[in-house]
This record gives C-alpha cells, sequence and structure tokens, in this order.
C-alpha cells in the first residue's frame, strides 16, 4: 500500500511540477507571482479535451493524445503571451516603485486569475466534462512525459540562447538589457513556456483524473505554487524537487483517516516554508527580502 | 462671565448630543424599520450593506492605510460570524423564551466582544508572519488562511472526527487533545453550516439598531484612526519604511497592530452577519471563500486604497450589485437565459475583474485615491 502510494505520488508530483515550473520561470524573469497561471492550466485542459473529443476514436491513441497535447499547448502559449501583453505589460511600462508599487501587480495578477476562471464558467458551463479514456493505466505515459519535458526543459534553460537570455534577464534585468537582450520579447517567450508546460501537465492531469472544469485551477494551481516555493521560486530544479515531494506528500496523507485534509496540508507546508525558509529549499540563502 | 458658562455647557451638552440623537434614531428605527420596509428581503439588503461596508472599511486598514495587502479577509469574517452564532445561541438557551430587544442588550454586546477578540487573535496570529513577508507572499499567506479555516470547518463532520480521534488515541496526550478539537470542530456543522446547538436555527438578535449603530461607530472609529498619530505613522511605514523606522516608527508593532484592528473589524461584520435580524439562521463556510475576500479587495480598490469614504461606497456599491443580479437572476424575465445554463454571477465576476485590471493599469489608487468624501469645505488633512 505504502509502495503504491509512493508511485501515485510521484505521477501526481511529476505533474504538479511541471505547474510549478510556469510559477517559478516567470517568477524569475518578473519577480511576480503569476496566479493567472493555474486558469492557464485550466483552459489548456478544456483546449485538450475539445480537440482529442473531436477526433477520438478515428485514429490511434498515441495520435489523439498528441494531438490533444499539442493543442492544449497552443493555445496555452497564445493565452500566456496574451495575457502578459494586456495584463502586465502596462505596468511594467510604467515602471516599478511608487506606494502601490507591489501591490499592482499583484491585483493585476488575481484580477486575471478570476477573470479566466468565470469566462470559462461562463463558455463552458459549470459542469465537468469527462475526458476520453485513452490509455488502461496512464500513470506510466504521465510519468514518462512528464520527466521527458523536463529533461528538455533542462536542454532549452542550460544550452540554448533563449534559455541563457532567460537565466541573464533572472539574475539581473538592468544588465541584460544591456548586453543587447530583448527584454520584452525573452518575457513574452518565458510565458508562452511557462504555460505550454503548464498545458502539458493540464493534459496529463486529465488523463488521471480523467475530467475538466472551471475551477481545476485553483486546486492544482495552489500545489504547483507551493511546490515552487518549497523547491525555492525562481529555482528550476527546486520547482521539479518541490513537485515531487508535494505529490507523494499528497499521496501519503490519503493513507490517514485525514484524507480530505491534503489542500490543509499543503496550505500550511506553504505557511511553514515561508516562515522557516523564504528561500525554499534550494534557492539561493542571500538575503532576498521577500 | 454667564455667556461663558452657558457657551461652555452648551459645547459640552453638544458633545453628547450627536450619539444621544444617534441613538434614539436607531432605537426607533430598530422598532419602525419593519413598518417602513416591509419586505424583509430589502430589509435584509440594508443589513448586509451595513455589514460588507464594516469589512470594507476594516480591509482598508490593511490594504490602503498600511501598504499590506491581505486576500483573506474573508476568513476574519468566517471566524466571527461563527463565534457570534455560537456565542448568541448558546446565550438564549440560558436566557430562555423569545429574541427581544430588550434581551439583545445582553446577547449582542457579548457575542460581538467575543466575535471580535476571537477574530483578533488570529489577526495577530495572521500579522506576524508580516514581518518577514512582504506582497505577494503575505497575500498568499493570508489566503492560506482563509482557505485553511473554511476546508476545517467544512470537511470536520460528524463522523471524521470520530475516527479520526480514534486513530490518533494512540498517541496519548496529543490523541485525545486532536480528539476532542476534531469532535468539537464537528459540532460545527461541516459543509450543512453551523443552525445552533440543535440545529434549530441561529437566534438573530442583532437588530437594526445593532447592524447601523456598530457599523457606524466602527467607520467613525476607522476614520479618526487614519488621522491619528498611528494612522499617520502607518502611512510613513507604507511610503518607505526605513526612513519611518529611522524617525523612530517601530515596524512590528503597527504592523501586527493594523492587523489585529484589521481582524477585529473584520471579526464585529462577521459578528453581525451571523446574528442579524432578516438574516439566515445558519452560518455557512461556503460564505467566505476565496470569492468573498475578492469582493471585498474589490471592494476596497474601487473606492480607493486608503479612504474610508471609499471604502464604505465601495462596500455598499458590490453589495447592491451582488443583490441585484440575485433578483435579476431569478426574476422570471431570465427563464430562458437561465435554462441555457447562463451564469450571472460569473459575468458579474467578469465585470468586476476587468474593472480592477482597468484600474490596476490607468489608476492604480482607486477612484477616490486616498481622498475622502467631506461635507463642507474642510481642508484635507494629513
Amino acid at each position: 500500500m505504502l509502495f503504491q502510494a509512493l508511485v501515485t505520488g510521484f505521477a501526481q508530483g511529476a505533474m504538479i511540477a511541471l505547474v510549478a515550473l510556469g510559477y517559478t520561470m516567470v517568477f524569475g524573469v518578473l519577480k511576480m507571482i503569476n496566479f493567472a497561471h493555474s486558469e492557464v492550466f485550466m483552459i489548456a485542459a478544456y483546449a485538450g479535451l475539445f480537440v482529442m473529443v473531436g477526433i477520438a476514436g478515428r485514429s490511434s491513441p498515441v495520435v489523439v493524445a498528441v494531438a490533444g497535447v499539442v493543442a492544449a499547448m497552443g493555445a496555452a502559449a497564445v493565452l500566456g503571451v496574451l495575457i502578459e501583453r494586456v495584463a502586465y505589460r502596462p505596468l511594467r511600462l510604467r515602471g516599478k516603485g511608487g506606494k502601490l508599487g507591489r501591490v499592482t501587480p499583484l491585483v493585476t495578477a488575481i484580477g486575471v486569475s478570476v477573470l479566466l476562471q468565470n469566462v470559462a464558467q461562463l463558455l463552458f458551463t459549470a459542469r465537468y466534462r469527462n475526458y476520453p479514456r485513452l490509455f488502461d493505466n496512464p500513470r506510466p505515459v504521465i510519468v514518462a512525459a512528464a520527466l521527458l519535458t523536463m529533461v528538455l526543459l533542462e536542454g532549452i534553460v542550460k544550452f540554448t540562447w533563449f534559455g541563457k537570455a532567460m537565466r541573464a534577464l533572472s539574475s539581473n534585468e538592468e544588465a541584460a538589457r544591456l548586453m543587447g537582450i530583448r527584454t520584452s520579447r525573452v518575457i513574452a517567450k518565458t510565458f508562452a513556456l511557462g504555460s505550454s508546460l503548464a498545458a502539458i501537465g493540464a493534459v496529463l492531469y486529465c488523463f488521471d483524473q480523467s475530467s475538466a472544469y472551471p475551477t481545476m485551477g485553483f486546486k492544482i494551481g495552489t500545489q504547483a505554487f507551493v511546490a515552487a516555493v518549497l523547491g525555492g521560486i525562481g529555482s528550476i530544479s527546486g520547482a521539479m524537487l518541490g513537485g515531487l515531494l508535494i505529490g507523494i506528500l499528497g499521496e501519503l496523507v490519503k493513507l490517514t483517516p485525514y484524507s480530505g485534509g491534503v489542500d490543509v496540508l499543503v496550505f500550511l507546508v506553504l505557511i511553514g516554508v515561508l516562515l522557516v525558509r523564504p528561500a525554499g529549499l534550494l534557492g539561493s540563502t542571500r538575503a532576498e527580502k521577500v | 462671565m454667564t455667556a461663558e458658562v452657558t457657551a461652555g455647557l452648551s459645547k459640552r451638552f453638544g458633545k453628547f448630543l450627536v450619539p444621544l440623537v444617534g441613538v434614539v434614531a436607531l432605537l426607533g428605527l430598530d422598532l419602525l424599520l419593519d413598518r417602513v420596509v416591509p419586505d424583509s428581503s430589502l430589509r435584509q439588503l440594508l443589513a448586509m450593506t451595513a455589514c460588507n461596508v464594516l469589512v470594507a472599511v476594516s480591509l482598508n486598514v490593511i490594504n490602503g492605510m498600511a501598504g499590506q495587502f491581505s486576500i483573506g479577509h474573508a476568513g476574519f469574517v468566517g471566524i466571527g460570524a461563527y463565534t457570534s452564532a455560537i456565542v448568541a445561541s448558546h446565550l438564549h438557551g440560558a436566557l430562555g423564551g423569545e429574541v427581544s430587544l430588550v434581551k439583545s442588550f445582553v446577547v449582542v454586546p457579548l457575542a460581538l466582544v467575543a466575535s471580535a477578540t476571537f477574530a483578533g487573535l488570529f489577526g495577530f496570529l495572521v500579522g506576524l508572519p508580516s514581518l518577514r513577508l512582504k506582497g505577494d507572499y503575505l497575500a498568499i499567506v493570508t489566503l492560506g488562511f482563509a482557505e485553511i479555516f473554511r476546508l476545517v470547518i467544512s470537511s470536520a463532520q460528524i463522523g471524521t472526527g470520530e475516527t479520526a480521534g480514534a486513530a490518533w488515541r494512540a498517541v496519548r496526550g496529543l490523541g485525545s487533545l486532536l480528539h476532542a478539537v476534531s469532535v468539537s470542530l464537528s459540532s460545527l456543522g461541516g459543509q450543512m453550516g453551523y443552525s445552533g446547538p440543535a440545529s434549530d436555527g441561529v437566534p438573530l438578535y442583532a437588530g437594526p439598531f445593532w447592524v447601523f449603530g456598530v457599523t457606524a461607530l466602527l467607520c467613525v472609529a476607522a476614520w479618526r484612526l487614519k488621522f491619528s498619530g498611528w494612522g499617520r505613522a502607518l502611512r510613513a511605514l507604507r511610503e518607505d519604511e526605513i526612513a519611518a523606522a529611522a524617525v523612530g516608527v517601530d515596524p512590528t508593532r503597527y504592523k501586527v497592530t493594523s492587523f489585529v484592528l484589521a481582524a477585529v473589524g473584520a471579526g464585529v461584520a462577521g459578528g453581525l452577519l451571523g446574528i442579524m435580524r432578516d438574516g439566515a439562521p445558519s452560518v455557512q463556510p461556503d460564505n467566505f471563500n476565496f470569492q468573498a475576500s475578492f469582493d471585498a479587495v474589490t471592494m476596497v480598490i474601487l473606492g480607493g486604497s486608503g479612504s474610508v469614504t471609499g471604502a464604505m461606497l465601495g462596500g455598499a456599491f458590490v453589495t447592491l450589485s451582488i443583490k441585484a443580479i440575485e433578483w435579476v437572476q431569478s426574476s422570471p424575465l431570465l427563464e430562458g437565459l437561465r435554462s441555457e445554463g447562463f451564469d450571472l454571477n460569473a459575468l458579474r465576476m467578469i465585470v468586476y475583474a476587468a474593472i480592477l485590471i482597468a484600474l490596476m493599469i490607468l489608476r492604480p489608487e482607486g477612484l477616490l485615491g486616498e481622498r475622502e468624501l467631506r461635507w463642507g469645505s474642510k481642508e484635507q488633512p494629513g
């Protein structure tokens, strides 16, 4: 039973890690929490669902699944860039500081999140929509896909020009701009990349949980956010570690009589981490004022 | 000489005159409102508006004056509502008989004091992290606190407490403590809401006298607070923490105090909501979810962060719009739309969220900014 829980937790954690990566990457370049990320996750789940339902049965399950993932990634990337363009960029261009400098992006992000969630409620109604059952046992597929994605991401961040630019931007925006990096473009690309990761996570999540609904982003988004903070927000390997830890922890709690307490525990972990070690497990302990 | 004495007397008398007239007017309102406004749902709306004005004014202390950011205010409101409902139900049981205005002078103050104390205690706990955390992180902690409160209450049902306690009894001491806690939590009715110890409804003691009176009193208190030395220190801290600390404003004390005060205000607002006349005779955990917190943030930002009158206007406006939509939604005119699953509340949230985003981009200080609405041509102080 314990082993089973660990395996399930690992699969869950891999998905959470994919979503957590989006939070952590955006935080890296913009130093803000993109609350709308959980809604990007939800919209991507719907996009994948509609495409898969549309072509299910006409081709092999693998083709359908890949088509769904690609569609979800496309929708999420477009949405992510759009959010950045419409809601965050005007704030950034106006410049930071001012007496409400810290609060303004936060309210905007929460506003975008509430907006998208209710748009989904209006367009897709609140009912649960079932995902097509493509695999009898989706867990190995989920773990394999998630791990492959993470390896690819490591490659992008470490070895491509874009990855280098992103890291440069994350460590010092001013210097990055002086070195000829087009910061706005890199930020937009970061949103696209982070959102498509969330889209992969969303489709995999739905293979496991089998339904999409407008408020699904809140729960998984919270877990992913906590994972990102636990691992050290801004750190990519930290997000992966945090995701796995949260996934396994959640499954272990389900073995106890407090199975309903997973969400409470996730928030407790978050508050605990923020109070004891705000930089997270793998974050830099260099005094960063949070 | 005599002129001076009469002037002094009338001045002293004038000081008491306004509150006296206010109390008499409120008592009259309490007795007559049923006749003036025969529609009970309209009376409920008025009382709800007053409570939400209080919610907005109290959140304004953290989000506007102190420049911190809380998106978990509904948690404090919820704690207040549960506390006052429990206290009022038990007092009602002890006093016996019917709900009356005379008895409300015993029950309501005790219930509200309990609500304020309890919420203030939690405000202190939530305020402590505000020393180490800023901006986004603090917001997350407040949200986490509110969600923990709601999840714990709604998942503690009769039965869960028993099994959980049994599992923990193996661990001595801690186990029995947990058992006691989960059993007492499960008596709060879980997802179904709390409606008195015998589930026969919470006695609704707080009539218009209490609802409007307490709201008015606390709004005046918030106003005085803003322009007091304390409020100025808080604003200095918001503008520049290091500079404020350098001239002797202790950030720790002021930040935690502002959290406690805001929580007390929210607790009283919740306390009134829990036992207000014409309200629902039960307290539901889902009334204090994230959407409620978001509504509270909307109230404060719409009116203008830091403005007491702005928060009052925002509170009234948001409440009225919520109710207006409920009425439109339940009207037969929209029968066709409703059967297609058209969700007006979602539309309202979309509009609010869009307004908030637009405000943040175009006018981040809100409609009034820090200004206050005033009668007469007094200079803006501070």
